[in-house]
């Protein structure tokens, strides 16, 4: 399944489709030939070694990179504009420092003001209330991530595209996010995660795509990976992948 | 929109370059201000019994011009600092790729941060009211055209930094580099000015008619030029353009489209070499003649003079400020003409009269010889061109009074400024 040609299962309804991405940045060929599928409804996770492309993959499907060639099809458009493809698409980069001048009020109200959605819900499951005065600069590594994913998931966009999401959370966040993310997929929304930590992914994730120096390895349902790879979990199917 | 600017005045307002500046600004302004009326004051002292000596004292370019100098420096070395991290931080911190997110253009983006910079330009120059209003409070008289003339060329040339500061961060992408970028184009302006007085080069001449401080001394002057206007609205907006393209994502067209603004910029900025729309607006007409002088010059007929002198002589030098200049901002179809054979050092006047030209020459360089013979050539009676209604306005001002602007500018506005940027400190 995906970047192989094989084909695609009856069940399997493609909402993003990739079609031979290619990207040279300065003399590094970054990304070579990429193609995926990713079904509707599910949350999905690139995962691959470090600089394998995972972060630029994700920058280049949002529009903040342009491919040297290659389609990227969200609901059977082609390469739609970047304004375009931001209302359907909520992007959250894995280096971003939330303008750490601003109290978490400010900058609450600002992206509400902005996009005129209130998110009251989304604020309490984050528990971005209890720092509602302090400035970002002062916040903690976690908080300022639940900052972070507030701004991501907040705009209710069909499609999140999560550069690490996780990074800077304990395991009981990390269980209490993906809840969130559990009940967000329940209400039609789509995810395309990168994780580094594999068993979170194996945990959280429906469908994985492997990259390695910036080409696609592997990709399919969680469980069709373990069987095809004959492995008990993500890491051995990562291993025997990558190897 | 709303939620934007909110944002960008938030962030603004809390680093500190924000309340450093204005900090340093009322120091800078303070000090220029005090010590320009004490001279002013010093100078007074003899005019006030003399009313042919008290005419040359013009509070503007007595008082205002030298005390802006203050406005000058913050301008261009300090403004630099406090706009730049409004695009480079964007960048630095990967924000920029959020604000898309949000439904804002790029344009969107550098129009709000334009407009928040020219707030604080606004701002800044603000610091001249108090200090205005204690002129005209122990009795000082103001020219408010010249004044307002002179505070829009301030204006602009905050604008014209700002649109710098904004290209460079957007081309750089970060706050020191775009920031030594910015400076060297400011420095690099400001030494050429400098240089077109030790040098006979022909193009550092040519280029030093360019430079932004040559632009904004027109302002200084108390002289509208169409030409000036339109020069830094070029170098402005040519900025400003530059730095949209550059913050855009897809940098390779970008980079070239911003070249092209370049290219075309430089062409229109030569191009309006062209446009020649001066006016003095000074109450004494320092720049050009009295007004009884103005209307006899207005029907001349066709005049064209020859100077047998080098660009670089002094008595052309003479000739050009106290009288060649101040004709052109009046009659500005006067030609003239610097033949490279002659007798050195002689002025040839041609004028054409019932279409025939006659001429006349003399080796002097006065307004009066030049007058006289322009006079007997057309017919025309022109007044001596130093009779003058203007009174001039001396004015001695005690120097204990000027406690109250010491107080001011050293103490309260940095106390204030202080107060507020430890408050925007607070976590």
């Amino acid at each position: 399944m995906g970047g192989d040609g094989e084909a695609i299962a009856p069940h399997f309804f493609s909402y993003m489709q990739i079609k031979n991405i290619s990207l040279k940045i300065g003399p590094v060929q970054v990304l070579r030939n990429v193609s995926f599928q990713i079904p509707e409804g599910t949350i999905s996770a690139i995962v691959g070694p470090n600089g394998a492309g995972k972060s630029t993959l994700l920058k280049v499907i949002s529009g903040f990179l342009q491919p040297d060639t290659g389609e990227v099809i969200l609901d059977g458009v082609s390469n739609p504009g970047f304004y375009e493809r931001l209302k359907l698409i909520s992007y959250l980069p894995e280096t971003v420092e939330m303008y750490p001048e601003l109290r978490v009020r400010e900058f609450v109200e600002f992206v509400e003001n902005s996009t005129r959605v209130k998110s009251s819900h989304l604020i309490s499951w984050l528990g971005i209330e209890d720092v509602w005065d302090k400035r970002i600069s002062h916040l903690s590594k976690g908080y300022k991530q639940r900052l972070k994913l507030y701004f991501a998931l907040h705009r209710r966009t069909k499609y999140a595209l999560l550069d690490e999401p996780f990074d800077g959370f304990d395991p009981l966040q990390i269980r209490k996010i993906s809840e969130l993310i559990r009940k967000m997929q329940d209400e039609g929304r789509n995810f395309l995660l990168t994780i580094h930590n594999l068993s979170y992914a194996e945990k959280i994730c429906d469908y994985i795509i492997i990259l390695r120096g910036g080409e696609v390895v592997t990709s399919g349902y969680v469980d069709e990976l373990k069987e095809k790879f004959g492995s008990p979990d993500l890491e051995g199917v990562f291993i025997k992948a990558i190897a | 929109m709303k939620g934007l600017i909110k944002k960008e005045i938030l962030v603004f307002t809390s680093s500190s370059a924000f309340y450093l500046l204005i900090i340093i600004a009322s120091f800078l302004i303070g000090s220029s201000f005090i010590t320009s009326i004490d001279l002013y004051s010093k100078a007074s002292v003899a005019a006030l019994k003399d009313p042919i000596y008290a005419r040359s004292f013009e509070p503007v370019p007595g008082v205002f011009v030298p005390a802006f100098g203050g406005f000058y420096l913050v301008f261009s070395l300090l403004l630099p600092f406090a706009v730049i991290p409004m695009i480079s931080r964007e960048f630095e911190y990967n924000t920029i790729s959020l604000l898309p997110q949000l439904g804002y253009g790029m344009g969107k983006i550098l129009i709000q941060k334009f407009f928040v910079s020219l707030g604080y330009v606004l701002l800044t120059l603000s610091l001249s009211t108090l200090a205005i209003i204690f002129w005209i409070t122990v009795g000082g008289h103001v020219a408010w055209a010249e004044m307002a003339l002179l505070l829009a060329g301030y204006v602009l040339y905050g604008i014209l930094v700002i649109s710098i500061s904004f290209a460079s961060a957007s081309i750089l992408k970060s706050t020191s580099s775009a920031s030594i970028l910015a400076l060297t184009i400011v420095l690099s302006s400001w030494v050429l000015d400098f240089m077109k007085d030790a040098t006979a080069s022909p193009l550092i001449l040519y280029l030093s008619k360019f430079t932004f401080t040559s632009l904004l001394r027109v302002f200084e002057k108390g002289i509208f030029s169409a030409g000036v206007l339109v020069k830094l609205a070029i170098l402005s907006g040519t900025f400003l353009v530059i730095a949209y393209f550059m913050m855009e994502f897809f940098k390779r067209k970008n980079a070239l489209r911003a070249t092209l603004t370049l290219i075309i910029g430089l062409i229109l900025l030569f191009a309006s070499g062209f446009i020649g729309y001066r006016a003095d607006i000074t109450e004494s007409y320092r720049n050009s003649f009295p007004p009884a002088v103005r209307s006899a010059l207005g029907k001349l007929p066709p005049l064209e003079i020859d100077i047998h002198l080098r660009k670089s002589d002094s008595r052309l030098v003479d000739y050009r400020r106290e009288f060649l200049d101040r004709l052109l901002l009046v009659k500005r179809d006067v030609k003239v003409v610097f033949p490279d054979s002659g007798t050195y050092g002689l002025f040839v006047y041609r004028v054409k009269n019932n279409s025939t030209w006659i001429s006349d020459s003399t080796f002097s360089n006065s307004p009066e010889e030049a007058f006289s013979i322009i006079s007997t050539l057309s017919g025309i009676k022109i007044p001596q061109p130093d009779v003058t209604d203007y009174p001039g306005y001396p004015l001695v001002v005690e120097r204990e009074r000027l406690w109250y602007l010491k107080f001011v500018y050293y103490l309260l506005l940095p106390l204030l400024g202080l107060a507020i940027w430890i408050k925007r400190r607070i976590p």
